[in-house]
């Protein structure tokens, strides 16, 4: 009778330490897949400081975040090698017209992007009227906050990151969105 | 000076200058050691589950250049650290808990069973009168084969459970997108738009789901490659650098082709064909 309760309890602690190791491993399976929102593209709204971004531009002039103080800025991470960022960047080229008379600002950055295919970007897809500064190692980037291209950045009057859209705005996304930053 | 003086200082100088060489020499490594560790401590934002030191992305290059540059200012790795949650959120530190129990639990479950067995040896060798008789051989073989079969078991079911509620989501975000575009924009690209999204968003299954069926009607079309491939080793599923071998194979001068090249850990060679590198 003991034997038999003492072989139950060896059995009960057997199971239950074969369900721990289980669910351990399952646990670290699993981790790593997070969900996310969707959209296209997905608008989030951080609101928080925008970095220090220095660099210079695809012209050879030097670009500083800071002088803009006072504009709305968007800041898109763009790459030669992204496929969507050509649909994206006439957009933007075009928004940086649309919204001129606004004091909005357009910059690309260029991330880990040869300057010779940057240029080519903008030539095949007509819109070499766009700024864009070189992020050749993907600092300028990093320092945004960006988790790949092409991603937006739209930052107020005051320097505040107020719209972070992951995916290729478009020109309905432009017109949806900044209106409430400009105003 | 005397003569023993004269000794005394060309050995202190001798001393620091060799001090000095060691301190120069060990001065990189211990910086790359340390840049390496911060990176191992943070997550790929873009990735599924590697960390900054073990993705390709060059978002995570970027963040390992930022380290590399943050520690050179004198910036400490907890500071670091500290830069990047302000960025990507406290989800960027990768839970070192986690990792060592993933070590620690299967490591005190295998000694628990070599402590079991040692037991069970000993209790063979010298039987009591009021101790059952020990098992035989063969029980002792069938019930190990039957707590390894129940690990195992325990394994797809936990990860089943615990991957329910995001798999469901992605479903219904998959056959949403994947209506939603096909409806829309009968074009693929613009569903493959829609699929690179959710594989940069955190939903490679979903960016899996519509990849494969726009490659499914266009079998040779570069970017419905580029992005199954992707899609596929962001869920490792299948065999993800053979699709992107073949999106290189279809379009060695897709604007994409350096990255994959890169990414497969392929150069370029003079003569425009590209060979492994690793």
């Amino acid at each position: 009778m003991r034997h038999r309760r003492r072989a139950a309890i060896k059995a009960g602690l057997g199971l239950a330490s074969v369900a721990l190791v289980a669910l351990v491993l399952a646990a670290g399976l699993r981790s790593g897949s997070d969900s996310a929102d969707s959209g296209l593209p997905i608008t989030k709204q951080p609101d928080r400081p925008a970095p220090e971004l220095t660099g210079t531009t695809l012209s050879g002039e030097p670009f500083d975040l800071a002088r803009h103080r006072g504009s709305v800025v968007v800041l898109n991470v763009l790459a030669s090698w992204c496929a969507p960022c050509r649909d994206e960047v006439p957009a933007l080229a075009a928004g940086a017209r649309r919204f001129a008379d606004r004091d909005v600002r357009f910059i690309g950055i260029a991330m880990r992007d040869d300057p010779a295919d940057t240029r080519e970007l903008l030539s095949d897809t007509g819109s070499e009227s766009l700024t864009v500064m070189m992020d050749p190692d993907g600092v300028a980037a990093v320092t945004l906050g960006a988790r790949g291209v092409p991603e937006t950045f739209v930052v107020d009057r005051s320097g505040t990151i107020r719209l972070h859209a992951f995916g290729p705005v478009s020109a309905a996304w432009l017109d949806e969105w900044l209106p409430a930053v400009t105003s | 000076m005397t003569r023993t003086q004269w000794w005394c200082a060309a050995a202190v100088g001798a001393l620091a200058v060799v001090a000095t060489a060691v301190l120069l020499t060990s001065s990189t490594p211990a910086r790359e050691d340390t840049v390496r560790a911060v990176a191992s401590s943070l997550s790929c934002p873009n990735c599924a589950g590697q960390s900054v030191a073990e993705s390709d992305s060059p978002v995570a290059a970027g963040m390992r250049e930022t380290i590399a540059e943050q520690l050179a200012a004198g910036q400490s790795p907890e500071q670091v650290r500290d830069w990047f949650v302000a960025r990507y959120g406290p989800e960027v530190v990768r839970d070192p808990g986690t990792t060592v129990v993933l070590w620690l639990v299967p490591a005190l479950a295998a000694t628990a069973l070599g402590a079991a067995a040692y037991a069970g040896h000993r209790r063979r060798r010298i039987p009591t009168d009021d101790e059952p008789s020990p098992l035989p051989r063969r029980r002792a073989f069938l019930a190990g084969s039957g707590v390894v079969v129940a690990t195992i078991v325990g394994v797809a079911a936990g990860s089943w459970w615990i991957d329910r509620a995001h798999r469901d989501d992605a479903t219904a975000v998959a056959t949403q997108q994947a209506d939603m575009s096909s409806a829309a924009a009968p074009d693929p690209s613009a569903r493959l738009r829609t699929a690179f999204t959710l594989l940069r968003s955190g939903e490679p299954k979903a960016a899996l789901h519509i990849a494969t069926a726009v490659q499914s009607a266009y079998p040779d079309d570069p970017d419905a490659l580029l992005i199954l491939g992707l899609a596929q080793r962001a869920t490792a599923t299948v065999d993800g650098d053979r699709t992107l071998g073949r999106f290189l194979a279809a379009a060695p001068d897709h604007p994409a082709a350096p990255e994959v090249r890169r990414l497969l850990g392929r150069e370029p060679t003079p003569s425009g064909g590209t060979t492994g590198a690793r």
